[in-house]
């Protein structure tokens, strides 16, 4: 179909602008032919029906300074006319025609041609992007997408912004969107959490995902496992996903971080686990400092390094000389003991004075338990009341 | 054809309330006398009669002696579904396995109806002997209630004590012992407030606490409560229901273990 027979027949629709660019890709025509073929029509049409037409041109010249050539698109006669007043050489085209106050949306102020009738200064077809109309459309326009030349004043619609973005980032986009776009799946509420997994995983963001994956159960099963393997090496450490994840976080502060900043890692420790010596252990495990260790052995030993730490070698001895009288229990002491190069004890020994400790601890809380629980037990042997049984009721009435 | 209406829906609802905690299915009884149910708990030890006469009801159909075995759990669902100023009417055909239950709001706007599936249940009907209680005391229900929920936190077991005096509920545990004692009321403005005794012999038994809090489930029907007692009998704890009839809930008392 030509472009004469389909102004004939009312098919291009003037209630939305139409871009002669269009037109050019459309019917396959020379800039000239469909020029001068749309500006007949439209004198044609404002004779006849009295329509008024509103009219772009795109004006080049040069500038009055030879500040350079300037492309320019223009509304209306009047504004055509001033521009061709203050460029040099200049020369216009109808650019786009639409019915004077049309009530439907316009097409994009400014829609460069893929059909390179016009060939502009410095502008590389860009291949395989997809054509955005912004929403709308005329049934004639296709618009296409290449970059706008520097020296064009028009601005590109947002639309056309979002488009230009690089297809990786709109990839990233496009899922996003049309995830939230699908408003009956319910999928699309909860699209954001397996999203979150697939990005690449940092150590904290690991650890951080790991509580709410497993929960307190892992955190409880790995304790005994943790305990068991104390005197494990390190080759046999556990694997991070595995570990206890506030042990990880307190360990990679601890290693960079001052005494001070140590001791509250022991107060925060004790705090989040007291008596949890996995924490302590699975530190120890990874940790290769000598303080790291020496650290971890005060944990234990906290209330003999208040008391004297140079002690520590005089207490060495007399935990061999302990071990001496108790041989049962020096298997376990020796296999959780070592010296360091310097001299120091860093070894699970601080259990045994612990130990000791807690036996006592323990008699000294049954002790006033049971004697808590004798005044009832006392009372009730006093008041003893008949042992009762509870009858049925079919002992009592007879069955029809 | 069976058909039975009530005038208010929040009735039924309350029975079923006062039922469904201690038996889990029932069988309902119709004869143009009303409607019965009688059943055990699955336990044994306690037992529900619920009687509901027929001039109780706003209209009383029975052309037949009906049995109609129901989930009382699934009948409290339903019931659930009336409002309490709705009239509730259950019908069912003779020798049906479905009964329907239908419920009319007051200005008739609004019927909704259910029908629910019948159950063939073989349960065990016992004779319950008449029986000279040697005391019978009345009680505000509340009060009945309030009792049995407190000493439930000091044993499984209570004892009731009736004398002249009073009635005496007790319960002894490792927390300690509780006491309750009250006392016959002399003169009583308003009727549903008062204890009343009447007493021919005293009367200490023991009851365990699960099931008379279960009882309790009743309060709402009835004011007033009436436990009567009788030594080595079961205890009755009988709730009126107004112009329809009773329900009656029956507990063997707890007995001295002689093999120990």
């Amino acid at each position: 179909m030509s472009l004469q027979q389909a102004l004939d027949d009312c098919l291009i629709d003037f209630d939305r602008r139409v871009l002669v660019t269009d037109l050019l890709e459309e019917y396959k025509l020379t800039y000239k032919e469909a020029h001068d073929k749309l500006e007949a029509h439209i004198k044609q049409q404002e004779k006849s029906s009295a329509i008024k037409y509103e009219k772009r041109f795109v004006v080049h010249g040069t500038l009055a300074n030879d500040e350079g050539e300037l492309y320019t698109i223009v509304q209306g006669d009047d504004k055509l006319r001033e521009w061709l007043g203050k460029l040099e050489n200049s020369q216009y085209h109808l650019y786009s025609v639409e019915v004077a106050g049309g009530s439907k949306s316009a097409a994009p102020i400014f829609k460069p041609m893929q059909h390179m009738e016009v060939k502009l200064a410095k502008v590389d077809q860009r291949s395989g992007v997809k054509p955005l109309t912004n929403g709308v459309s005329n049934g004639v326009h296709k618009p296409v997408e290449t970059p706008k030349p520097a020296n064009i004043k028009e601005e590109p619609s947002k639309a056309e912004e979002q488009k230009k973005t690089p297809p990786s980032d709109q990839k990233g986009k496009a899922k996003s969107t049309t995830a939230t776009a699908k408003k009956g799946s319910i999928g699309s509420f909860f699209a954001a959490a397996p999203a979150a997994k697939s990005q690449p995983a940092k150590e904290t963001k690991a650890a951080a995902a790991k509580p709410a994956a497993g929960g307190m159960d892992n955190f409880f099963k790995k304790q005994p496992k943790a305990s068991s393997s104390q005197t494990s090496s390190a080759p046999k450490e556990a694997s991070p996903e595995q570990k206890n994840n506030s042990v990880q976080l307190f360990a990679e502060e601890s290693e960079a971080s001052s005494d001070e900043e140590e001791k509250l890692d022991k107060l925060r420790r004790s705090v989040i686990g007291s008596g949890d010596e996995s924490d302590e252990t699975d530190a120890k495990q990874r940790a290769s400092s000598k303080r790291r260790r020496i650290v971890d052995s005060d944990d234990e030993e906290q209330p003999q390094k208040k008391s004297a730490e140079k002690e520590k070698p005089q207490q060495a001895e007399e935990k061999l000389a302990q071990a001496e009288e108790e041989p049962m229990d020096v298997e376990a002491a020796t296999n959780e003991t070592f010296l360091d190069d310097d001299g120091f004890v860093i070894t699970v020994k601080a259990k045994k004075p612990k130990q000791p400790v807690q036996k006592k601890a323990a008699t000294a809380a049954a002790a006033p338990a049971t004697k808590k629980k004798s005044p009832p037990a006392a009372g009730k042997g006093a008041k003893e009341t008949p042992k009762v049984k509870q009858g049925s009721i079919t002992s009592f009435f007879a069955k029809k | 054809m069976f058909e039975a209406r009530l005038g208010q829906a929040t009735i039924l609802k309350k029975i079923l309330d006062a039922i469904k905690d201690l038996l889990n299915e029932g069988t309902f009884d119709c004869s143009d006398s009303g409607i019965q149910l009688q059943a055990m708990d699955n336990s044994h030890v306690s037992l529900v009669s619920l009687t509901l006469r027929s001039d109780g009801f706003d209209k009383f159909r029975c052309d037949r002696n009906l049995s109609m075995g129901m989930n009382l759990g699934s009948m409290a669902k339903i019931l659930k579904c009336a409002n309490n100023e709705d009239n509730v009417t259950m019908k069912a055909q003779d020798n049906a396995d479905t009964v329907t239950i239908m419920f009319e709001s007051a200005n008739q706007e609004k019927v909704s109806d259910y029908e629910m599936k019948l159950m063939n249940l073989d349960q065990e009907h016992l004779g319950i002997p008449e029986t000279e209680y040697s005391c019978v005391v009345r009680m505000p229900a509340i009060e009945f209630a309030r009792i049995c929920r407190d000493l439930a936190q000091f044993s499984e077991s209570v004892v009731i004590c009736c004398t002249k005096e009073g009635v005496k509920f007790s319960a002894s545990g490792d927390v300690g012992t509780a006491n309750i004692k009250l006392a016959q009321t002399g003169s009583v403005d308003k009727e549903e407030e008062a204890v009343i005794i009447d007493m021919q012999e005293p009367v200490t038994l023991t009851f365990a606490c699960r099931y008379l809090n279960a009882f309790t489930k009743a309060t709402p029907l009835s004011t007033q409560v009436q436990l009567s007692m009788c030594a080595d009998v079961p205890l009755v704890v009988e709730y009126a229901i107004k112009d329809l009839g009773h329900i009656r809930y029956y507990l063997a008392p707890k007995i001295e273990d002689n093999e120990t």
